[in-house]
């Protein structure tokens, strides 16, 4: 089943071609954007980011994952803007704690990183969180990689500050992780 | 500090880290995705895919047809201007109860163009007229529910656009018909194997998922989001002259929410990129947008007025045709090489009745996307 083309530019490109490039990168895109909205509107994001990617499809010379986050970014900015909010409170995932990831370090970090500006807790999860290389993330920004460089350094080093303000963890992370604490 | 343990920390913070989309939701998902890039209404813009000759007999038509419905746009000046200050003197939202809500009934219609590869070679695509009807509920909070109720495959309304669409349609074995609101209680957006369908297409449907049809941008928006609307609708000021101005400033958006600051047209046409606010056509362009929400008639009509009455290229097409209760005038302007838009008024109260957009097809124009608004009224709760 298919509609008539309603664009005239896309007469090489077929929607098949297309569908394949969704199935590539459906799923990790599904993620990235669960990790920045609600979940009720998912879905609507992930569709309007293929339906904008379908559009500009053929003009790109490299459609990638990095670019599809970059696209996603923007939807993500509207759907901020369509419900009058500066950005979601996604919750963070509870850590599973063991001897290596004490309850104290959980709340400190979750707590540090609440603190920290939009745009820093956006670096960090694309660098932790969507296991983007930098010279992807750097696409997904639209900065240089330098200029990426001294962002993260700056975001560590103030998600660092607000964990020693509010935290004993420290104490604890100077120590190898694997080292468990002392009785 | 140890940057490896917190690097290890903040990966074990990731909120997906462990959700996998299943096959099924990626299906969905992509159906969906299919209705948004190539949406059954052409989101009214019906491209043809053979230009040259065709294009330009196309376009030497629409300047015939708007050559041939000379009255001068003095008359169309007089006739907008007449009607938005009728509108603007007219009655707004009725108060509300505390146990009531705005209700409103729309017709909206829509030429739905599709393929299936059961169709012959002679006859790849079939046109299906699609009617759906829109009611909203929205009390004084701002709360409410929408309703869109398409009417049955080949029912009244619904039908093939040409009994030859029809008959390629039966001998093809009566493929799946894509082209009414559809969610996924009712089968039909499951449905892509181009099986038989026979019976009533889409049913009651409570969001409006697989809506591709007049400025609902393919069915991205929800039912909650539609209903937030409208409230957003009934917020706006009551005065056209401001509410023009806001649209000029780029300051309402496409689901009529107000920014307190100018901005950059929500709808832009290329023409006025980087700049703050909507140029006029910009502003006809999103107007036809919100002309779908909740309430819009009632909000904007006037200001929709003043817009068409600043684009030079308008025309009266009728100014007295009469209805049992009013004397109608319609109103077109060119939105594109091969597209009209009309609005049809009502002269002594100046309230919205219709807006169409025409489109050249096989030499003719032909409506591709129409609504018919209802009035608003306050109905209690009870009747919803």
């Amino acid at each position: 089943m298919r509609f008539r083309s309603t664009r005239s530019s896309h007469s090489q490109i077929s929607l098949r071609d297309f569908e394949g490039f969704y199935h590539q990168h459906a799923a990790p895109l599904i993620r990235f954007v669960a990790r920045r909205v609600r979940p009720s509107v998912v879905d609507e994001v992930v569709a309007a980011t293929f339906a904008i990617a379908w559009k500009k499809f053929d003009l790109v010379a490299n459609p990638s994952l990095p670019w599809l986050y970059r696209i996603a970014t923007f939807e993500i900015l509207h759907d901020y803007r369509r419900q009058s909010r500066e950005g979601e409170q996604i919750p963070l995932a509870d850590i599973e704690l063991t001897d290596d990831f004490p309850l104290d370090d959980a709340l400190s970090i979750t707590g540090a990183f609440a603190q920290l500006s939009q745009s820093d807790q956006e670096l960090l999860r694309l660098l932790y969180w969507d296991d983007l290389r930098r010279d992807e993330i750097a696409v997904v920004l639209g900065c240089s990689m330098g200029t990426l460089n001294v962002r993260v350094h700056r975001a560590m080093e103030r998600l660092r500050a607000f964990l020693v303000e509010t935290s004993s963890l420290s104490d604890h992370a100077d120590k190898p992780h694997h080292v468990p604490e002392e009785e | 500090m140890n940057t490896d343990y917190l690097e290890t920390l903040l990966r074990a913070l990731d909120p997906a880290k462990s959700s996998e989309p299943s096959s099924a939701a990626q299906a969905r998902l992509w159906q969906e995705i299919t209705n948004l890039i190539s949406p059954p209404v052409s989101k009214k813009r019906i491209r043809r895919m053979s230009i040259g000759a065709g294009l330009l007999s196309s376009l030497m038509l629409v300047i015939g047809v708007t050559t041939a419905l000379e009255p001068s746009s003095s008359a169309v000046a007089a006739i907008l201007q007449r009607a938005a200050s009728n509108d603007a003197g007219a009655a707004r939202f009725p108060r509300l109860a505390s146990t009531q809500s705005y209700h409103q009934s729309n017709t909206l219609t829509f030429r739905c163009e599709f393929s299936s590869p059961l169709l012959p070679e002679n006859h790849p695509w079939l046109s299906y007229i699609t009617v759906v009807r829109e009611e909203t509920w929205i009390d004084a909070a701002g709360e409410g529910r929408v309703s869109l109720q398409p009417t049955a495959l080949n029912g009244i309304d619904s039908h093939f656009a040409t009994p030859s669409d029809q008959s390629a349609w039966e001998l093809a074995g009566k493929p799946f018909v894509p082209c009414a609101t559809s969610n996924s209680t009712n089968s039909l957006a499951s449905n892509a194997s181009n099986i038989e369908v026979t019976g009533v297409l889409g049913g009651f449907s409570s969001s409006v998922e697989g809506y591709g049809g007049f400025g609902l941008s393919g069915g991205l928006w929800s039912a909650s989001a539609i209903v937030s609307a409208g409230a957003n609708i009934e917020s706006l000021p009551n005065d056209a002259g401001r509410i023009s101005q806001l649209l000029a400033d780029g300051q309402i958006d496409e689901l009529g929410a107000m920014s307190p600051i100018k901005k950059s047209c929500p709808v832009q046409d290329g023409s006025n990129v980087g700049l703050v606010g909507c140029t006029p056509s910009e502003e006809l362009a999103l107007l036809e947008k919100l002309l779908v929400l909740p309430g819009a008639s009632e909000k904007l009509g006037a200001a929709l007025y003043r817009v068409v009455a600043e684009l030079p290229t308008a025309q009266v097409i009728d100014a007295s045709s009469r209805t049992l209760s009013a004397t109608v005038s319609t109103v077109q302007v060119p939105i594109a090489a091969n597209e009209v838009f009309q609005l049809s008024l009502d002269n002594d109260s100046g309230s919205l009745i219709s807006t169409k957009v025409f489109a050249l097809i096989d030499g003719a124009l032909t409506p591709i996307a129409a609504i018919d608004f209802g009035a608003i009224s306050a109905v209690t709760q009870s009747n919803q």
